[in-house]
């Protein structure tokens, strides 16, 4: 009867190791997850991007970017350097008015520009 | 041995029944275990997209605010029309345009990493007021801000509120005191340079006998008046008219710079009429002589000046992002104003007197019942506008000379409900007597009072 207890204990063990990642890659949820945290990941970036402020909200400066005159900013172009991220700036008509960084692979959202206007803020990260 | 055996022999069968078992929890579990975690993804992302909708609103809140502001200083209107326009008028206007470039702004959704929509309330109320860290802007709606997304058969919907409270860095406010500022000054200053200058000319009652029949060339009043003019003056009233309008522009009030705002003035309209209110008739004396006799009972000055009055933003720091209209640009603040003055007159201008001041006013009340009460008045002036307290409740009026009349509806007098107040006074050597008549708790009130300024030690 000990040996059959020790055999099931063995079991239990082998089903632990080799069964939950099994059952995991198969289900496809690992996958998911990692998926889920890359993307939450960008949206939770973008956002506390925009929600950033030192002299300024983030998103009125980058926004200002598309304005004639404009020669600000110093302090994005710093943190973006400190974050290693990069970050392009579009307007309404999809021109590119400000990159800073080599973007390669940017998450676009859309913000408000000045003047009433649209533009696209690309973030690659 | 028969004992190892045996625990070999259970464990193949448990892993063939596992491997059997497996393939069928796969099957069922999978769609679950899937949807749960895309679930909870989309609602960890979506809360995301909701905080980026927050910040879409503070952005375009403030982008609002400039252009709001720009917009509204290129046609603000007449901010003196023989008195000042009220500040709550001025910021009322103000929260008006920018609620229109704010509502532009937030027309559609703005989609979150490209894929997710975020609803901004259309329909923003924007009410502001002044700080000493700069211009406090809130946004409110009864609104939220919101989205919406379907996956896999299942809806997520989340929003949350709509409020905006941010302090904005910009001078929009301050140009507007200082426009307000100007725009009194300088409205005073022509009312009496025009009234003063009026004070200079005849207004009648004219009688004139000029010789011989002229009924034919003084067919209408104003041909008369200018006959008598020309008798009085020695010129028609047309000269007249010209030389008032000359003085006038002469002595139009030259505005002063502001701190670090540049103010200007020019004229965009000034015209005079003298209307003549006359009759003729013919006399012809005992030897036959003809002679047509003028009467003019009165000579109505009507004056009518316009100044365009300009604030302008020096500091480039405080240069707003705005499109001006041939670009989208860092400009001024460029704020453009009117100030008229308009007039009629038939009798020597006088200055008003100057009522202003804190008093006790004192009622002695006749009816519902024989009482008297007394309440501190405060009495604040501009020309011929009155407005102020008494006790708690805010009163406008107007002065007549040295006659002061009050119609102002409710006042909150505390204790007493006084309502449907008319007071019509007069101002004598520093005290104001005379009636008033309003309701008092729903009965028909009647007095007379008192008002004693406050001696300041």
């Amino acid at each position: 009867m000990g040996w059959v207890l020790i055999g099931i204990f063995i079991m239990g063990a082998i089903v632990f190791l080799v069964g939950v990642p099994f059952l995991d890659n198969v289900v496809g949820t690992r996958n998911t997850v990692l998926f889920t945290v890359n993307a939450d990941d960008r949206g939770a970036e973008m956002t506390s991007f925009l929600a950033a402020q030192r002299d300024g909200l983030y998103s009125e400066t980058i926004g200002l970017y598309s304005v004639e005159g404009f020669s600000g900013g110093e302090e994005i172009e710093l943190t973006l350097e400190t974050l290693g991220w990069n970050m392009e700036v579009r307007n309404g008509a999809n021109e590119v008015v400000k990159q800073i960084g080599d973007v390669k692979d940017p998450e676009y959202t859309e913000i408000p520009l000045p003047g009433l206007r649209r533009g696209q803020l690309g973030l690659d990260t | 041995m028969k004992g190892i055996l045996g625990v070999i022999f259970i464990a193949v069968m448990i892993l063939i029944v596992f491997g059997m078992v497996l393939p069928v929890m796969v099957f069922f579990f999978q769609t679950g275990e899937k949807s749960s975690s895309i679930l909870e993804r989309d609602v960890y992302v979506l809360g995301n997209a909701l905080d980026y909708g927050h910040e879409v609103g503070e952005t375009a809140l403030a982008y609002s605010v400039y252009q709001g502001c720009y917009d509204h200083f290129q046609e603000a209107g007449v901010w003196y029309d023989n008195g000042p326009v009220s500040l709550e008028t001025l910021t009322d206007d103000l929260e008006e345009e920018i609620e229109t470039v704010m509502a532009a702004y937030t027309l559609a959704p703005y989609n979150f990493l490209f894929s997710i929509p975020v609803t901004l309330p259309s329909d923003y109320e924007i009410v502001i007021a002044q700080s000493s860290d700069g211009l406090i802007v809130k946004a409110l709606s009864d609104q939220f801000i919101q989205l919406s997304r379907e996956e896999e058969g299942e809806t997520i919907s989340l929003s949350m509120d709509s409020t905006l409270d941010s302090v904005i860095g910009t001078s929009c406010y301050d140009i507007i005191s200082v426009g307000r500022a100007k725009a009194q000054v300088i409205g005073e200053a022509l009312q009496v340079l025009v009234g003063e200058e009026i004070n200079k000319w005849e207004k009648g009652p004219f009688s004139v006998q000029l010789v011989g029949d002229l009924t034919a060339s003084l067919q209408s009043a104003r041909a008369m008046g200018s006959a008598v003019f020309q008798d009085v003056y020695g010129f028609p009233v047309e000269v007249a008219e010209g030389q008032i309008a000359q003085a006038i522009a002469e002595g139009r009030p030259v505005p002063t710079d502001s701190g670090a705002f540049e103010v200007s003035s020019k004229n965009s309209e000034l015209s005079v009429t003298i209307e003549p209110q006359c009759t003729a008739s013919l006399e012809v004396d005992s030897e036959g002589a003809v002679s047509t006799v003028v009467d003019c009972q009165a000579f109505v000055y009507h004056v009518m000046v316009q100044e365009a009055v300009n604030v302008l933003e020096t500091r480039e720091e405080f240069f707003v992002p705005v499109d001006t209209g041939s670009a989208v640009e860092l400009a001024p603040l460029d704020l453009e104003f009117g100030v008229r003055v308009g007039v009629a007159l038939d009798k020597e201008y006088e200055q008003p007197q100057d009522v202003a001041g804190e008093y006790t006013l004192i009622i002695e009340w006749s009816a519902p019942g024989v009482f008297s009460s007394s309440h501190p008045l405060t009495i604040n002036q501009n020309l011929n506008s009155l407005s102020g307290t008494i006790g708690d409740g805010l009163f406008s009026g107007t002065l007549d000379g040295s006659s002061i009349m009050i119609d102002n509806g409710a006042i909150d007098l505390g204790s007493l409900g006084l309502a449907f107040v008319q007071i019509a006074g007069v101002w004598n050597f520093g005290e104001i007597t005379g009636t008033i008549i309003g309701t008092l708790d729903g009965e028909d009130a009647q007095g007379t009072f008192i008002a004693k300024p406050q001696v300041m030690f």
